[in-house]
């Protein structure tokens, strides 16, 4: 048994890996496909290879050499936890509309990961997104608001709002929701919102499709009716766009602004106003803050047994064999 | 290129990329001449710094006129870590004198960053609203100090490369025995590997809230995480193996290359979202 520990400690093993590993990231970065397995199996070998050296040398388990190794250790075992439990998705909201779980997409996701995203409850508010000249994306103002709370937090790229663990992100994702109402003759008007294409990623396809209650084939386009400012700062705000809604039904098609109505054979469409969706990025891993605890101690560990070994920096005088 | 219409700031980093190219000429001039008797070469530190100064000037001239630091494009990145590894060596210097004998290599390197600066493209660029966040400036700050400790290393391993000739010898006769050199090299190197290390954590910390994950394999936290495992490689392969002086300023070389490489080339090449970010 010790015989096998040994060699499963032996710091050739480890330089073996380390080839192995950065070899293998290489080829992953190449083959995106290759991921995950090709990483975790070097990574898998370095911790065995790392616990093993620990458990035989004791060097490796005092000091800060051994706080450093440790910590290693903990941060291969956290990545290990995090992939197991991670989830990456992203999911679009309607302004004055709620998170709906049944919208999200999951890109990537862990199998120890639940379904806790299925308890996030927030509605969305305005938000607007300020461009520089040459329409170049700067900070994006997303007003969420939660349940009991009298104030909006105000999200962004870089300012994610924290539920259960949850991040949630702006991205450059977002759009224009015109809001419509359909009333078939008689009955309750019902609402809803469409989703058109990203903005202004897609403002020359500004165009969604729907089919009514009464199964009419409906066809939109949002016509922007202000020129996108190429040269000059501005910022996006949906509610603010001047637009016109062209409608395609039965072939014909029909120009609405805020507020106009047109009536069908069997219903009345209206134009309410025109709102905006905001996509935003989840991401979810419960090791985030573990991991940067243990890899600064791993740190502070290599940085004390430095210290400690070869003292400050010192001049080597000249003529002086180390 | 029209160098009349260039504005005063690119013709002052112009002029101290000159500076730092014309005292690497000079180091080696004093290293080769036979009048050297036991002098560290101080003109070309000399003219070094006054290139260091004039860099200052010119970041901070261009700064102001473009409202923000030296941090998308290649221009930008040579310019500021021209000034960021000059210092850095030149503080070390201060502290570790010896250090100063090996300005031929240490120079030389750094004139290849400002030979690349004036074939650069100086066009303004755009901060994007990612490069606010304060993290950035620790992950940069440890950034510039890893290339730092790196660039001490690679000068006193490109000295004990150099001695393996009979010039080398005779041109960097007056420093230490190689033994002591190699000793002092990875003493840098280690320090490379804290901060290397210090680096990368930072770097995750901001790519969390910059692109919402903390690491994702991008070009260029691969290569990091790749100049990480052979700085990591190279140490442990010095102490498995008990390496000399000549095999372990090749291995120190290596990663510096690799950490050069990683540095300047990765960030200009890839379209990931790392494009552009030292």
């Amino acid at each position: 048994m010790k015989v096998l520990l040994l060699r499963i400690a032996s710091p050739r093993l480890t330089l073996a890996g380390f080839a192995v590993l950065a070899a293998a990231i290489l080829a992953a970065l190449q083959l995106p496909q290759l991921h995950a397995t090709v990483i975790a199996v070097p990574l898998a070998l370095l911790a065995f290879n790392l616990a093993a050296a620990i458990t035989v040398r004791p060097a490796l388990r005092r000091g800060g050499l051994g706080v450093f190794h440790f910590a290693l250790l903990g941060v291969l075992l956290l990545a290990g936890w995090g992939r197991l439990t991670h989830l990456d998705a992203h999911v679009e909201v309607s302004e004055e509309g709620f998170y709906d779980p049944a919208l999200l997409e999951i890109g990537a996701q862990g199998p120890w990961h639940g379904e806790a995203w299925k308890r996030m409850q927030f509605r969305q508010g305005a938000w607007e997104v300020d461009y520089a000249p040459r329409v170049k994306r700067t900070h994006t103002r997303s007003m969420v608001w939660l349940p009991d709370e009298r104030a909006p937090r105000v999200v962004g790229d870089d300012t994610p709002l924290i539920l259960d663990g949850y991040r949630l992100y702006t991205t450059p994702n977002k759009g224009f929701a015109p809001l419509l109402s359909w009333q078939e003759h008689g009955a309750p008007a019902v609402q809803g919102v469409l989703h058109m294409p990203s903005y202004p990623l897609f403002d020359w396809k500004q165009e969604n499709g729907w089919t009514a209650p009464d199964g009419t084939p409906l066809r939109f386009w949002l016509r922007v009716e202000r020129p996108l400012p190429e040269n000059a700062a501005w910022t996006l705000t949906p509610r603010d766009m001047p637009t016109t809604l062209v409608v395609e039904v039965a072939g014909v098609r029909h120009e609405l602004k805020a507020g106009d109505s047109l009536a069908l054979p069997q219903a009345t469409l209206r134009y309410e106003r025109l709102m905006g969706w905001m996509g935003y990025r989840v991401f979810y891993d419960p090791t985030l803050i573990p991991l940067l605890i243990v890899s600064l101690l791993g740190v502070a560990g290599l940085a004390w047994h430095l210290w400690q070994r070869v003292g400050r920096l010192a001049p080597v005088p000249d003529g002086v064999a180390a | 290129m029209n160098i009349a219409a260039q504005p005063m700031d690119t013709l002052v980093l112009y002029l101290a990329a000159v500076l730092v190219a014309v005292s690497a000429l000079l180091a080696w001039r004093l290293a080769a001449g036979p009048a050297r008797v036991g002098r560290a070469p101080l003109l070309a530190l000399s003219l070094h710094d006054a290139a260091l100064a004039l860099l200052a000037v010119g970041i901070a001239l261009r700064w102001t006129r473009i409202g923000h630091g030296p941090f998308l494009s290649l221009f930008e990145v040579l310019a500021s870590s021209l000034l960021s590894l000059g210092l850095i060596w030149r503080l070390f210097s201060l502290r570790v004198p010896v250090l100063r004998d090996s300005a031929p290599v240490v120079l030389s390197l750094l004139a290849v960053m400002g030979a690349w600066l004036l074939v650069c493209d100086t066009s303004d660029t755009l901060l994007p609203p990612t490069y606010e966040m304060p993290i950035l400036w620790v992950h940069v700050a440890m950034g510039k100090i890893f290339l730092g400790c790196a660039i001490a290393a690679t000068g006193l391993a490109g000295v004990l490369l150099a001695r393996r000739g009979e010039r080398g010898q005779r041109w960097f006769r007056r420093m230490p025995p190689d033994a002591a050199l190699d000793l002092l090299a990875w003493r840098f190197m280690l320090a490379a590997l804290v901060f290397e290390s210090l680096m990368l954590i930072a770097g995750a910390v901001w790519a969390q809230d910059a692109w919402g994950r903390f690491w994702a394999w991008d070009p260029l936290e691969t290569w990091a995480f790749v100049t990480w495992l052979a700085l990591s490689g190279a140490v442990h392969a010095r102490i498995t193996w008990k390496l000399g002086p000549r095999a372990g300023a090749l291995m120190i070389f290596g990663v510096f290359v690799i950490a050069f490489l990683t540095f300047f080339g990765v960030p200009f090449v890839s379209l990931a979202p790392h494009k552009g970010a030292v």
